[in-house]
């Protein structure tokens, strides 16, 4: 370790005043940022605050709207993420952007081919150089020839430093490196990020993990809303401090009204394995909105596609019923639950289907008889609900691919709506949607309630769960690490529960 | 109504073709449009547009079938191979016997793509195989019997009616009843459209797979049995060309390989298309070698008109996105 180059303490990178909207949504606002070098510097934030957004305009991913990138004291506007490594940032992603099916030396070199003789590849060359590389990360003993789905996460990782490394980059940034290590795994990282701060590289380090950013930070920004709250030296910083300044704002008055007092009466309970080990039981009452809350990736997903048959199925009973295994989305469709998956385009629509064939698609046993379909019924059901819904389209043929991302969300809701289930699992169910969509759905999602179907809601965002939801089951780790309601569910409570206070598994 | 007819816009440009082909058939030749040569030529496209659905049916889930042509073979051998007794029983036998083996062939297929994980390209191909190498066991070479009865049906008119005409109809207005008016034919877009989003719609895939996989044999004993009628008699390699032109024809439809898009109204269009063109260059008394040429290059314009998206690409259609 010892003594820091001379350069240490100047900027290697300053963006000031950056600017981001999509589709005229601000997600980054007037943000001044800087590294120095010598340092590693903390980024925190809710999901959304608008940490991701200026770090692939810092590795020119996106384009800012204003402001500029200044680099070693010269501005710099990079069109792609290729321009941004050859002038000195690199990025080492959570998911991580090797190939699996290669070996590490190929995945080291991808691209950047040594040729030898007569313009062929030279192999012994590479493998040479990929040892030098992988020395640097502490990996100096690993066989370059072995194929990277054979190694673990954490291995993978330091070999995504490894490569990042022969960029000789100025600055790094980890994006949520640990996401996936075990503590002992994370703690070699901390040791390798260290000693790129030694030799004067300016660190910039993401993490959920609060106890790590303390940890590791030298200084520390808070990231809020698209804006910059605060920059300061880690020492000043505590967890509750932290928390404090990411969250602690006024919940925005889109929501509709909580109902004072809930019946007793429970429609749905649920018993079903936890992804972390043992199980959840939980129950939903008459009206109530159950929300599902947490960082990302700590079993929520699962834990709820088992409700629907996809996983291991999980045992329900509807309105004190008997308990039925749900073993398929087809037994799951049959008692009545529906589930609004995460990725809108990718999963919940037929994007080449028309609106009608969408609409229609859960609802094709009700709407036919002996196998035929009731045309006239269909149609007048489906433009029905796409009225109601406020569907913006040309026609029921039109093609879900060419309607933005609002009004396909409302054609997957139409189409569970349909199926009039009496349990509905939703997904993220306004993520990366306007703010007038937002309000339409909660409203929705409330009527429903009120009409008795149990609603389950998974979202990351921390408002929408407590201004939403009646009562938040919190998960950490694939277990529930606390329920919260009423004057509990604040976003201190929220946090800390996130935050795994049962486990401190990955800590630095 | 404007919604079925924004339905059938999508297969405008391929009707466009057709006409447009049509037309130009007139033009070089006088005798193309007289009622014989059209009667003709209905009876011609038949077994080309049963062809075509049987591919289709399974494009349309995201398959491909690569044993059409070996089934039809199979089928036409049957036929052709049939006791021989100029009864109606006979009729009777050679209307039932060549599809059910046919069918029959298809559940194999369904049952193995379905039943595992095998990619449909593979399973179909060595099916094909299998399906060849009975053909040859059936009938050596081309030949066999088949009853007049049942020459009939290729030749003979009800009412003047065609009889081929009738049989294309029957089979055309079955097909389209299956595909966009019952519960099933739905279940068939959407496993093409999205699979993961039609497990979750409650949809069996294993099941719409087996079924497709053996409408897609039953199509291809009607087209065997049907040539086996047109030729007097049975032909083990006679299948084989309608491998590549059924996939031919269904992509000219409009069909997408990855599935979810296409319809029997564009099997029709491409089966027609197909045939012209061939019948066209056969007119005009190209050589051969052109021809195959010609053939090749006309149906990549072809796909290229009517590929989706391509008015959309040229502006020639409004932009409806929002």
């Amino acid at each position: 370790m010892g003594a820091k180059p001379e350069t240490a303490g100047t900027p290697v990178l300053k963006m000031q005043g950056i600017d981001k909207a999509f589709a005229g949504n601000p997600v980054v606002r007037r943000v001044d940022f800087s590294c120095l070098a010598g340092e590693i510097h903390g980024l925190v934030g809710e999901n959304g605050a608008g940490k991701s957004t200026l770090m692939k305009i810092l590795a020119g991913i996106y384009q800012p709207d204003a402001g500029n990138v200044i680099l070693n004291g010269r501005e710099v506007a990079f069109r792609n993420y290729g321009e941004a490594r050859e002038a000195g940032i690199c990025v080492v992603y959570q998911e991580l952007s090797l190939l699996p099916q290669m070996s590490v030396a190929e995945n080291i070199f991808m691209g950047r081919w040594r040729r030898g003789r007569a313009g062929l590849v030279n192999w012994p060359e590479i493998r040479k150089e990929a040892r030098l590389a992988l020395e640097k990360v502490g990996l100096g003993d690993l066989d370059v020839n072995r194929l990277v789905s054979s190694l673990p996460m954490a291995v993978r990782q330091l070999i995504e430093v490894a490569k990042a490394l022969l960029y000789e980059p100025r600055a790094v940034v980890f994006d949520e490196p640990t996401t996936t290590l075990t503590g002992s795994e994370a703690a070699r990282l901390f040791g390798l990020m260290r000693e790129l701060r030694n030799q004067g590289k300016g660190i910039i380090f993401i993490s959920h993990r609060l106890k790590e950013i303390l940890g590791v930070s030298d200084r520390i920004t808070i990231m809020k809303d698209g804006e910059r709250v605060l920059t300061g030296p880690a020492a000043d910083f505590d967890e509750n401090k932290l928390i404090y300044h990411m969250i602690g704002r006024d919940l925005t008055q889109i929501f509709p009204k909580k109902p004072v007092q809930l019946p007793d009466r429970i429609i749905f309970s649920c018993s079903a394995v936890a992804p972390g080990g043992g199980k959840i039981e939980f129950s939903v009452r008459e009206g109530e909105v159950l929300g599902i809350g947490g960082l990302n990736g700590q079993g929520q997903v699962p834990f709820l596609e088992s409700i629907f048959g996809l996983e291991t199925g999980a045992e329900v009973s509807l309105h004190g019923g008997s308990r039925i295994r749900v073993k398929s989305p087809r037994d799951a469709m049959r008692v009545g639950i529906s589930l609004i998956p995460e990725d809108r385009n990718a999963q919940s629509s037929f994007p080449i289907l028309s609106i009608r064939n969408n609409i229609a698609s859960a609802s094709l046993a009700r709407l036919s008889a002996a196998g035929f379909l009731k045309t006239w019924r269909e149609k007048r059901d489906v433009r029905k609900i796409a009225e109601e819904l406020q569907i913006r389209m040309a026609s029921l043929s039109q093609e879900v691919r060419y309607l933005s991302g609002g009004n396909v969300q409302k054609t997957v809701f139409a189409r569970w709506l349909l199926a009039s289930p009496k349990v509905m699992v939703l997904l993220s169910p306004t993520s990366g949607i306007d703010v007038g969509t937002k309000q339409q759905i909660y409203r929705l999602i409330r009527e429903l309630a009120a009409g008795g179907v149990a609603i389950i809601v998974l979202t990351g965002d921390m408002v929408e769960l407590i201004g939403l939801c009646d009562r938040v089951l919190v998960m950490y780790g694939g277990r529930v690490s606390g329920e919260l309601s009423g004057s509990e569910l604040t976003e201190e409570n929220i946090m800390r529960t996130s935050m795994g206070r049962t486990g401190g598994e990955g800590a630095a | 109504m404007t919604e079925r007819g924004r339905d059938l816009r999508m297969y405008l440009p391929v009707y466009a073709i057709v006409l447009a082909v049509y037309i130009f058939a007139g033009w070089q030749s006088a005798s193309f449009f007289t009622w014989n040569n059209n009667v003709n030529l209905f009876g011609r496209v038949t077994p080309l547009i049963l062809a075509g659905l049987a591919q289709t049916v399974v494009i349309l889930t995201g398959g491909i079938d690569l044993s059409v042509g070996s089934m039809i073979s199979v089928a036409s051998v049957t036929a052709a191979s049939l006791p021989y007794v100029d009864t109606p029983a006979n009729l009777v036998l050679w209307v039932l016997v060549p599809p059910l083996v046919g069918l029959a062939m298809g559940a194999i297929n369904g049952l193995l793509i379905a039943a595992w994980p095998f990619p449909p390209f593979i399973v179909t191909l060595a099916s094909s195989s299998i399906y060849l190498g009975v053909a040859l066991y059936i009938l050596r070479e081309p030949g066999g019997e088949v009853s007049l009865d049942a020459t009939l049906v290729s030749s003979g008119k009800i009412y003047g009616i065609p009889i081929p005409l009738l049989l294309m109809l029957a089979a055309v207005a079955a097909a389209y009843l299956l595909l966009s008016r019952t519960r099933f034919g739905r279940s068939i877009y959407a496993l093409g459209g999205n699979e993961t989003l039609a497990i979750q719609s409650g949809i069996r895939p294993g099941r719409v797979k087996f079924f497709v996989y053996s409408l897609s044999g039953l199509f291809s004993g009607l087209a065997g049995a049907y040539l086996s009628a047109w030729m007097f008699a049975g032909d083990p390699l006679g299948g084989e060309p309608y491998v590549m032109n059924s996939i031919a024809v269904a992509v000219i439809g409009g069909s997408s390989l990855m599935g979810g898009r296409g319809g029997v109204p564009g099997v029709i269009g491409g089966a027609y298309i197909f045939y012209l063109i061939n019948n066209i260059l056969n007119l005009l008394g190209i050589n051969p070698f052109y021809q195959y040429i010609a053939k090749g290059v006309i149906l990549i314009a072809a796909l290229a008109v009517s590929a989706p998206d391509l008015l959309r690409r040229l502006g020639l259609e409004r932009r409806r996105e929002q």
